[in-house]
């Protein structure tokens, strides 16, 4: 009886230590969510980081000695849909746009910005007879945005650049889908919309009038990996090794000759065309748009941002973006990765100011 | 035939304790309603789940109040009108559709299987056209509410005036009764029950989808607001609207329960003979109906009359879809999806049978949980999504259990009623007979109630179609046809959005067509 009793001590000994050893040792699994923006059969996150990373397998390969899986899951629902995993504890890093990120936080989500990218473009096409050649034409149009996404403040910011507000013109809101059936359907007369809208200039049925490309890096929008502070809390080496593999890849897209390979391994793997991958990317400085650094473009914007969001009621309360963002991690991987001044820092308008 | 107390007994058996001194029966379906809040604010208080996705009944109660100071009532006002529209249009043309096809067997085989094809398309995938056609205004969500109440209105009256009382039939022929005669003595009163049962599926459908229509190019109405709330991650307002959506339409389902209690005076359909199911015409009735279409469509490409980044033309279409079918690529969307489908399905229309069973035949249990079931089933699972993805994961199983539950109520529904319908003579025979339980249900309930049971079946099959495509397009991504379908409609490709249509059309056609098969053979005692 009693060598029974124990057996049965050593083996739960033996048993806490396999949980506490796993414990330090870190989790199973790491599960990533972003919103799904493949065209082809396989879900992915478009010609973006997140496929690239996922194509490479390089957080897999990374975290595969110690036995810990990476799950990615991309989410037809997009923001609301990530955030409602999030607040059920189904994710630990997710990849969102600016304002999907900011109302999860809002919301009182425990989430930290950890790596930023920026400058996403919003384009503005017009139906071919609609007459609109420039922003300021857009007054008193038809013009559909998909509202209480990183567009809508993308467009109000683009709009007061040439003094105008949404109440100027008649605003639509509808999803992506239903926003280019309707302008093919000639009931509306612009779209502002992700690069993905250009698909109904190739097809002839509206035309390219402006994007953010032209209009300047402050009506771009930004986006970023964020993790749970409770991941982030108990696995703050993981973490590291997590945003270090990132930063090595946003280090390799930065590099210009490195841009053809970007496109066709995400294109093939998200069925988007090459075209529109270019014309999202082309002529934009690839450095800015991968820098890790969380400088004050990254801060002033989320700030701007914020105060946006709150101002259009998108958002009850304000946030503090200045305790949300993270930047040790990014800060360390930068320094082990022996890439300290590859990317400047760049001032709130955007420009460069410092190595 | 006559209309004696016998014929009626169904206030009776639902309401048993009705009258003098039932308080306690009265209070009986409050007692779910409140174990349900009682135990929200159990989870909200211990911290079961994270605030946002369930969030405090005191903070909901407090959202109530604003948005009620904020046009709460004008929004539902928007909704209302937009569902009345819809309900009435949706009515006529499910009424007219349905006689058609019931009216006679040429006709049924010449046009239910296209309707079948046609109705479980995703009206998503129809958006396109439907804007081309009604624009963004009002009659483009009416157009969509429309759809989808005449569908069930159009299943349930097809059986209805299919399987009226034959020797009835027969004595309406001997009598000579004119058209207009035989429409008014016949054919509506005995078609009544199938037809409420019909409406009542059909206003839980356009209630429901008034989520979908709000969606589009809308800033107002009770289902913006769901889709606002959630858009901006504040559940509360969600909440609220599902405790509106789900108070409303108790009411309105209430209403044309009492309507259906105070017309039908006609027997059950239940033992309806009718001539054999399972003989078929010859031929090929029914593919004259699509070639017309094709036809149509054919001409209309032809002519250039609408842009053919919009329509395509058949043979482009024709050609995609053989090109996706000889790639793989749509065989295994196909797969994907029907594994999803039927999984889901199996499972909803089993625990729809029998819960539509214990409630049709314990009263006790059909009061407690009646009103409860009714609330829950006129808002949209959509509005659950955020609840939904917290107790199932983000995983398949998520969206199994999401195909499960919106195929679960039109069974549980057309299951309890057709059970409650059940002709009073036979269950007194059945009682006569001293027949156990096991047997009266197999000898007695599931023959009686199979017409019911089947209607439901048929709906259930359908809308699980329109739940799978509904699940790959909220949720998580994990492949399959309707996924396929919306990726392309990202790039506008309308030619590959048209040749999932046709496929999705043709398996929910041929899934609706083994369906009946099993139907013709259980119900082969039926035939004269």
């Amino acid at each position: 009886m009693s060598s029974f009793f124990r057996h049965l001590l050593a083996a739960s000994a033996f048993a806490f230590g396999l949980i506490t050893a796993a414990n330090a040792a870190g989790p199973a699994v790491i599960r990533i969510g972003t919103p799904d923006q493949s065209v082809g059969g396989t879900p992915s996150g478009g010609i973006a980081l997140t496929t690239l990373l996922d194509v490479r397998k390089a957080l897999e390969t990374e975290f595969e000695k110690d036995g810990i899986r990476i799950e990615w899951t991309f989410f037809k629902g997009a923001g609301p849909a990530v955030n409602e995993a999030l607040a059920n504890k189904q994710l630990d890093f997710v990849y969102l746009g600016d304002l999907a990120a900011i109302i999860g936080r809002a919301g009182g989500l425990e989430t930290r910005l950890l790596v930023p990218t920026r400058g996403a473009n919003a384009f503005l096409v017009a139906t071919p007879d609609s007459g609109i050649e420039k922003l300021e034409d857009l007054k008193g149009k038809r013009l559909t945005v998909f509202k209480g996404t990183a567009y809508q403040l993308s467009l109000d910011r683009a709009l007061a650049r040439v003094g105008l507000a949404e109440r100027d013109l008649q605003v639509v809101n509808l999803d992506w889908n239903a926003a280019l059936a309707a302008l093919s359907a000639k009931q509306l007369d612009a779209d502002w919309a992700g690069v993905s809208v250009l698909t109904l200039r190739e097809k002839g049925l509206a035309r390219l009038v402006t994007s953010t490309k032209v209009l300047g890096r402050d009506s771009t929008f930004q986006a970023g990996f964020l993790g749970t502070q409770a991941f982030i809390s108990a696995q703050p080496e993981i973490t590291q090794r997590f945003v270090d593999v990132i930063v090595r890849h946003q280090h390799w897209i930065s590099q210009a000759e490195n841009l053809g390979e970007f496109f066709t391994v995400t294109a093939a793997r998200s069925g988007v065309p090459l075209s529109l991958g270019q014309a999202e990317y082309e002529g934009d400085d690839l450095k800015f748009r991968f820098s890790p650094r969380i400088d004050e473009f990254v801060i002033e914007g989320l700030t701007a941002s914020v105060a946006q969001a709150k101002e259009l009621g998108l958002i009850r309360r304000s946030i503090d973006v200045k305790a949300w963002v993270e930047p040790r991690f990014a800060d360390r991987a930068v320094e082990t990765l022996g890439l300290a001044g590859f990317w400047p820092l760049y001032d709130r308008q955007g420009a460069p100011v410092a190595p | 035939m006559t209309t004696d107390a016998a014929e009626l007994p169904r206030a009776a058996r639902r309401w048993p304790g009705r009258g003098p001194g039932a308080v306690g029966n009265r209070l009986l379906p409050l007692i779910v309603p409140a174990a349900l809040l009682a135990l929200w604010a159990i989870a909200a208080h211990r911290g079961w789940m994270s605030a946002q996705v369930l969030p405090p009944p005191s903070l909901v109660w407090e959202t109530a109040r604003e948005l009620w100071a904020d046009g709460l009532l004008p929004n539902l006002g928007i909704s209302l009108r937009r569902l009345a529209l819809g309900l009435a249009g949706g009515a006529l043309a499910g009424i007219a559709l349905g006689w058609l096809m019931g009216s006679g067997r040429r006709a049924e085989a010449a046009i239910y299987p296209t309707f079948l094809a046609l109705v479980q398309i995703p009206t998503l995938a129809w958006i396109p056209l439907l804007m081309m056609v009604f624009g963004l205004g009002e009659a483009l969500k009416i157009a969509v509410i429309l759809k989808a109440v005449a569908t069930p209105v159009a299943m349930q009256v097809h059986v209805g005036v299919r399987d009226c009382d034959q020797r009835l039939a027969e004595a309406a022929t001997v009598l000579r009764l004119s058209p207009w005669q035989r429409l008014r003595r016949l054919t509506l009163p005995a078609s009544l029950p199938a037809l409420m049962t019909g409406l009542r599926l059909g206003l839980a459908q356009g209630w429901t989808s008034l989520l979908a229509v709000e969606l589009l190019a809308s800033a107002e109405g009770i289902g913006f607001l769901v889709v606002w709330g959630r858009q901006l991650f504040q559940l509360d307002i969600v909440f609220v609207c599902i405790a509106v959506i789900g108070l409303v339409g108790l009411v309105m389902d209430r209403a044309v329960q009492v309507a259906d209690n105070a017309l039908l005076r006609w027997p059950r359909p239940a033992t309806a003979e009718r001539q054999g199911a399972a003989r078929r015409l010859p031929g090929l009735p029914w593919i004259w109906l699509p070639l017309a279409l094709l036809g149509l469509w054919w001409t209309i490409a032809r002519v250039g009359a609408v842009d053919a980044n919009f329509l395509p033309s058949p043979a482009v279409v024709l050609s995609t879809l053989a090109e996706g079918l000889l790639d793989g690529r749509l065989p295994a969307a196909l797969a994907v999806s029907l594994k999803r489908y039927l999984l889901g399905a199996l499972l909803g229309i089993g625990v729809g049978l029998a819960t539509g069973l214990a409630l049709g035949l314990l009263p006790v249990a059909g009061r407690l949980f009646d009103g409860t079931l009714t609330m829950l089933r006129l808002v949209a699972i959509f509005a659950w999504l955020p609840l939904l993805t917290a107790w199932t994961g983000i995983g398949e199983a998520a969206k199994v259990i999401f195909i499960a539950l919106a195929c679960f109520f039109p069974m549980q529904v057309a299951v309890q009623r057709g059970v409650i319908n059940l002709p009073a003579r036979l269950a007194e025979a059945a009682t006569v007979l001293r027949l156990g339980p096991v047997q009266r249900l197999r000898y007695f309930v599931l023959p009686g109630a199979a017409p019911a049971i089947f209607a439901g079946l048929r709906l259930a099959l359908a809308i699980a179609w329109i739940g799978t495509i509904g699940a790959e397009y909220f949720m998580t991504s994990g492949g399959g046809i309707g996924s396929l379908m919306i990726n392309a409609q990202q790039l506008f490709r309308m030619d590959v959005v048209m040749s999932t249509m046709i496929l999705i059309g043709a398996a929910a056609a041929a899934i609706g067509w083994a369906g009946r098969l099993v139907e013709a053979r259980a119900t082969r005692w039926r035939a004269a």
